[in-house]
């Protein structure tokens, strides 16, 4: 059990061909929690991630005869949760428009203030540290989808730059422009929340 | 100062450097370069911020208790049976010829013919047998093998028993145990999807819908001690092979162990002590 928990997630792909299915489960427990992570954030609805996530395992398992020995496990596994997710978010556009008018609507941020635990003088700092969480979640959610999934393949996935690559299909430079332009926007909301937390303070 | 405005040449490490994906002699130039570039100072800086602050907004979130539960259970079948299929193509035949069964079911079809060519000799007017006769002295074999008991109760089509599985699901929907069924339909569903009616979609959904709303009550119902791998299934299979071969050979053609799996994906859904056995 150790070998196989030390194996490579390549031959670990090989040997659950071979029908070790043993080789499988450790495949899944290493990477459920990240690829999870990555379609939660693309896709923000918890239950179909929930969906997303199942499918994604189970086309690994239909296509398993078509993976290639020299083809990176993670690439490939991304690649297949990311076409689900794109797949997902345009059968769902329509509804989305809605759900983000919603979101900005409801304003979300303020209302997690209230989940803060009372800490006496402490509140203050925590309260602005969650409002700007959720400033930064709700920046990230509004990146254009373009750059959202590469911002979520680098930081949540932990693919390099190259591996996004080869998921998305692109040359390489316009998966590092896109994040430069996902990292840049950020920035400017950061900057925008600090401005504004000095001129309440 | 932006990153794209910046000039290019050592600048244009920054992006690499900041997910540390630049080579030791590529870094070391590009350290080189940031003692005396304040612009990429301040930039990298400012950029390992941005890093931090969505690092925070962005906590990874532990899969919920349905991914865990009844979905892992229904993911490690579907693999299990997968796997199952693959290996099972190569040596399906050499299985068949290799069965005792088979000898006995050749002697028999080499007897009937011997017979069939005398009693056409007798008859000058030679009839060919349907073509489903080869099957028939199979079914005769209990009387050869008196020691094999005729496996009881194994119906002779997949169909067959799926439909008998369907009406479990909806026992196990009517009996509040959401989970189980939920698993068992999707089971169904993949194998045989025209089998289900709109009433069994219907009752389907709604255990959906059950097990989503309660998916701690559905984890606690596949607590991973119990759950058991899928490692398991494959064992119960080729214990299940093991002590029932007599099928093998008649249902040659239905392939009875695509059906297997399904009676013991039931049993390994419902409970660890087989509830959901016969």
């Amino acid at each position: 059990v150790d070998l196989v928990r030390n194996d490579s997630d390549e031959s670990l792909m090989l040997l659950y061909r071979e029908g070790d299915m043993r080789a499988f489960e450790v495949l899944v427990e290493r990477h459920r929690k990240p690829v999870y992570n990555f379609i939660l954030r693309f896709v923000r609805n918890t239950t179909q991630a929930e969906d997303l996530l199942q499918d994604t395992f189970l086309r690994v398992v239909k296509s398993a005869d078509s993976y290639e020995r020299q083809a990176k496990f993670t690439t490939w596994l991304y690649t297949i949760a990311r076409n689900l997710c794109v797949d997902a978010s345009r059968r769902g556009r329509h509804r989305q428009v809605d759900s983000l008018d919603a979101l900005i609507g409801s304003d979300n941020g303020r209302t997690r203030i209230e989940f803060v635990p009372d800490l006496g003088a402490g509140v203050e700092r925590r309260a602005i540290g969650s409002e700007l969480r959720a400033q930064i979640q709700n920046a990230i959610e509004m990146l254009p989808e373009e750059q959202r999934e590469i911002f979520l393949l680098r930081e949540v996935a932990d693919l390099q730059f190259n591996e996004i690559a080869a998921v998305i299909g692109c040359p390489e430079n316009t998966v590092k422009s896109r994040m430069r332009y996902a990292l840049e926007k950020l920035r400017e909301e950061l900057a925008e929340f600090r401005d504004l937390a000095e001129a309440v303070s | 100062m932006t990153f794209s405005a910046h000039p290019r040449s050592d600048c244009d490490l920054l992006l690499d450097d900041l997910y540390g994906e630049l080579d030791a002699a590529a870094r070391e130039r590009f350290e080189t370069h940031l003692t005396s570039c304040a612009t990429c100072q301040d930039e990298l800086a400012s950029m390992r911020q941005v890093r931090s602050a969505a690092r925070q907004a962005l906590p990874f979130e532990e899969p919920p208790a349905r991914v865990t539960g009844p979905l892992h259970a229904e993911l490690l079948y579907e693999a299990a049976r997968r796997t199952g299929r693959r290996r099972r193509g190569f040596r399906f035949v050499r299985r068949i010829v290799a069965h005792p069964g088979y000898a006995a079911a050749a002697a028999l079809v080499v007897v009937g013919g011997a017979l069939g060519v005398e009693w056409s000799r007798s008859h000058i007017l030679i009839s060919l047998p349907p073509y489903s006769k080869p099957a028939s002295p199979v079914e005769t074999t209990p009387s050869l093998q008196p020691s094999e008991p005729r496996p009881t109760g194994y119906p002779t089509k997949p169909a067959e028993e799926d439909r008998n599985l369907l009406a479990k699901a909806g026992n196990l929907a009517a009996s509040d145990r959401c989970d189980e069924a939920v698993a068992l339909y999707a089971a169904i569903h993949r194998r045989s999807p025209k089998l289900m009616t709109p009433d069994d979609r219907r009752s389907y959904d709604r255990c959906r819908q059950a097990t989503r709303g309660n998916s701690d009550a559905a984890a606690s119902a596949y607590d991973p001690r119990d759950r058991g791998s899928a490692q398991m299934i494959l064992q119960r299979r080729t214990t299940e092979k093991r002590k029932r071969p007599a099928k093998k050979a008649k249902n040659a053609k239905s392939d009875p162990d695509q059906s297997a799996p399904i009676l013991k994906g039931a049993g390994h859904f419902g409970n660890a002590d087989g509830r959901m056995d016969e």
